[in-house]
């Protein structure tokens, strides 16, 4: 079942009113649930509260959103110019949400459940369960917006929230964006991603363009008037992630001034708000044919407590919904990692954050990270310069001719195995090795474990099967953004007994009968590592340079047709880093 | 199926090098009838000539000038 949660946004704005009565009207006449969070200046203007009362019906939650604050009494009572809510100084922020809750509760008369912002941090998440328990669900975190929109959106955007999961979660203690191991770790709060993202933008471009909100897909030009089929093949591909997962949550949260007459990314607003209404008339359609039910946060929290628990995985499928070409991505989260296969490159790991460290993510000027919010990479071809730079992939060579698996577009058959248990694997994919053919096929396995085993087979090979090797390679960098640390924190190993330290040298020191290669990482408190599960005949570790500023663990193994050749890469917390 | 890209010379992503990004090469899919792809943006063309029409159709046109040869 998908879940969707309309969600409205009350500002004090004229306009914006008007907009917010259409946005009401259009879901109240199909019987729509919505959850409709107050901003700040609206919560202490009369009329717009007298608008929240005469619009909103029975089904319909309220809660707080933390945007949207600068207003005359703002600066008055905080005297900060600061607009973020997540920069705030964390004794403001305190003030304001509790000014806030006050000023709710005794406008309706209770507490709300349900609270948003566009990053909600660790330590105010914990404060907010702390002090106000009745706050069940959260808006926490806008999915991979980071560096690419702070370049879109002209170098003004301190908005850095990439690295998390894009689906609902219970939060870590040690940093909102990191899924909990257990209870005992978790912020006992259901986080919700602000939007749903399209899974292939969110990797190479602007993911706040092609989201689960019409404005700003008028804002992307991917509309001709009222027409943009793209949102319903967007729906339509939430819709199917519920059959890879049991569930599939969709957040619409498009903000009254998206809907009015003068926004600037808006052209013809009847055409806006024409889609708009299509959209809910195709959820309200989904609904009654039983694929969809549409929720209020609160609600969805509910089912959410009910079907997933801390530590749970989740994964996505995602395929070309803007071109509908033939590329694909496959997500996978849990409490240990997330990563993003890209089909379009062979399947290979193309986005790689291991949340071993748990590092802090806390922001605001008393904070280490002040501004950015970005959970860490190893991997990050976006950032990274290509597969050339940072990746995870295998090559094959018969010892004169050689391919790489990254050169070859692939579609994934994902499969789930089990409970937190999944298989994915590419297209039997055809090979020529000078006048040679290899068949070789590549299959996942995924799970709430920190270890993903990458299975190659090669299913025929028509030349000499001794003169092949099959070598597994991951390309790290850690990072946050596309300019590299000094990376000479890192030392390489191989068990039993090797190391390299990082300096630069570009040397690489080759290993035989190796069990295992791996790096520890001390800035990402982690140590990586690739396991041999099938006997490798030669190990790498290789030092990096200054032009090409990544560390590389390889494992070579002599593949025989019709044999797995298995390899586990995983992460672990380091000691004493 | 032809296995591997037709030996020819590199072909540019023209939405890449649109977004001034390059070089970025097209890799060639032959299934399907053949396709060319990016690995860094979601750019397709059936041919080459469709790749080199977007990079003369568009491209000039970046940063606001309206170059006419
Ligand atoms: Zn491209």
């Amino acid at each position: 079942m998908l879940y969707t949660n309309i969600i409205h946004r009350v500002d004090a704005r004229a306009d914006s009113r008007e907009a917010m009565t259409f946005q009401w009207q259009a879901a109240r006449r199909l019987s729509i649930p919505t959850t409709t969070l107050l901003t700040y200046p609206a919560l202490f203007m009369d009329e717009a509260i007298a608008d929240v009362e005469k619009l909103r019906g029975e089904a319909d939650e309220l809660g707080l959103h933390f945007h949207n604050l600068q207003s005359p009494r703002f600066l008055e009572r905080f005297g900060t110019r600061e607009s973020a809510f997540w920069l705030l100084p964390q004794k403001i922020r305190i003030a304001l949400l509790d000014e806030m809750m006050t000023a709710f509760e005794r406008r309706f008369g209770h507490l709300p459940k349900s609270v948003g912002g566009y990053i909600i941090d660790a330590w105010t998440l914990a404060h907010i369960k702390k002090t106000y328990p009745t706050v069940e669900t959260a808006i926490t975190s806008c999915f991979e917006e980071g560096v690419k929109m702070f370049y879109g959106n002209n170098r003004n955007w301190f908005l850095f929230s990439d690295g998390g999961p894009w689906n609902p979660y219970f939060p870590s203690r040690a940093n909102a964006l990191v899924p909990a191991a257990d209870a005992e770790e978790a912020i006992d709060i259901v986080a919700m991603p602000h939007l749903n993202r399209d899974m292939i933008m969110a990797l190479n471009s602007r993911d706040d363009l092609f989201a689960s909100h019409p404005g700003n897909l008028f804002r992307a030009r991917i509309n001709e008037g009222a027409e943009c089929p793209y949102l319903f093949r967007f729906i339509e591909a939430w819709e199917r992630q519920a059959a890879l997962n049991g569930w599939s949550y969709l957040n619409i949260f498009v903000s009254s001034p998206w809907m009015s007459a003068n926004h600037w990314a808006i052209g013809n607003i009847d055409d806006a708000r024409t889609l708009y209404t299509r959209m809910l008339e195709d959820l309200k359609a989904r609904e009654e044919r039983g694929t969809n039910a549409n929720t209020t946060m609160d609600a969805f929290g509910t089912v959410f407590r009910n079907r997933v628990r801390p530590g749970d995985a989740t994964l996505c499928h995602w395929k070309d919904e803007i071109k509908q070409s033939k590329r694909e991505v496959v997500w996978v989260v849990n409490s240990h990692h997330r990563c993003a296969f890209d089909m379009n490159r062979g399947g290979a790991l193309v986005d790689f954050r291991p949340y071993a460290g748990r590092l802090d993510g806390n922001l605001g000027p008393e904070c280490p990270a002040l501004w950015n919010g970005n959970y860490p990479f190893l991997i990050s071809t976006e950032h990274c310069g290509g597969h050339w730079n940072t990746a995870q992939y295998a090559s094959l060579s018969n010892g004169i001719h050689s391919f790489t698996t990254t050169d070859r577009r692939t579609r994934a058959t994902v499969e789930q195995t089990g409970e937190n248990a999944w298989t994915f694997r590419t297209e039997t994919l055809r090979i020529k090795l000078g006048e040679h053919t290899l068949v070789l096929q590549s299959t996942w396995e995924v799970s709430a474990g920190a270890g993903i085993r990458i299975r190659r087979t090669v299913l025929e090979y028509d030349g000499d099967p001794a003169a092949l090797r099959l070598t597994e390679t991951f390309l790290g960098r850690p990072g946050l953004h596309e300019y590299p640390g000094d990376l000479r924190e890192i030392t390489l190993h191989a068990a039993p007994g090797t190391r390299l330290p990082f300096t630069y040298s570009s040397e690489a020191k080759k290993i035989p009968d190796p069990h295992a290669v791996g790096a520890d990482i001390p800035s990402l408190g982690l140590h990586v590592a690739l396991e041999a599960l099938t006997p490798a005949t030669e190990g790498l570790l290789g030092d990096g340079w200054l032009f090409k500023p990544c560390f590389q663990l390889a494992l070579t193994y002599a593949p025989k047709p019709g044999e797995d050749i298995i390899t586990c890469l995983t992460t672990r917390p380091l000691k004493n880093p | 199926m032809p296995d591997n890209p037709p030996p020819q010379k590199p072909l540019i992503c023209p939405a890449c090098f649109a977004r001034e990004i390059d070089p970025v090469m097209l890799n060639f899919d032959p299934e399907d009838g053949g396709e060319y792809y990016c690995t860094h943006c979601s750019y397709t063309a059936k041919t080459r000539e469709a790749a080199e029409a977007f990079i003369r159709d568009h491209i000039r046109h970046r940063h606001g000038i309206r170059t006419t040869l």
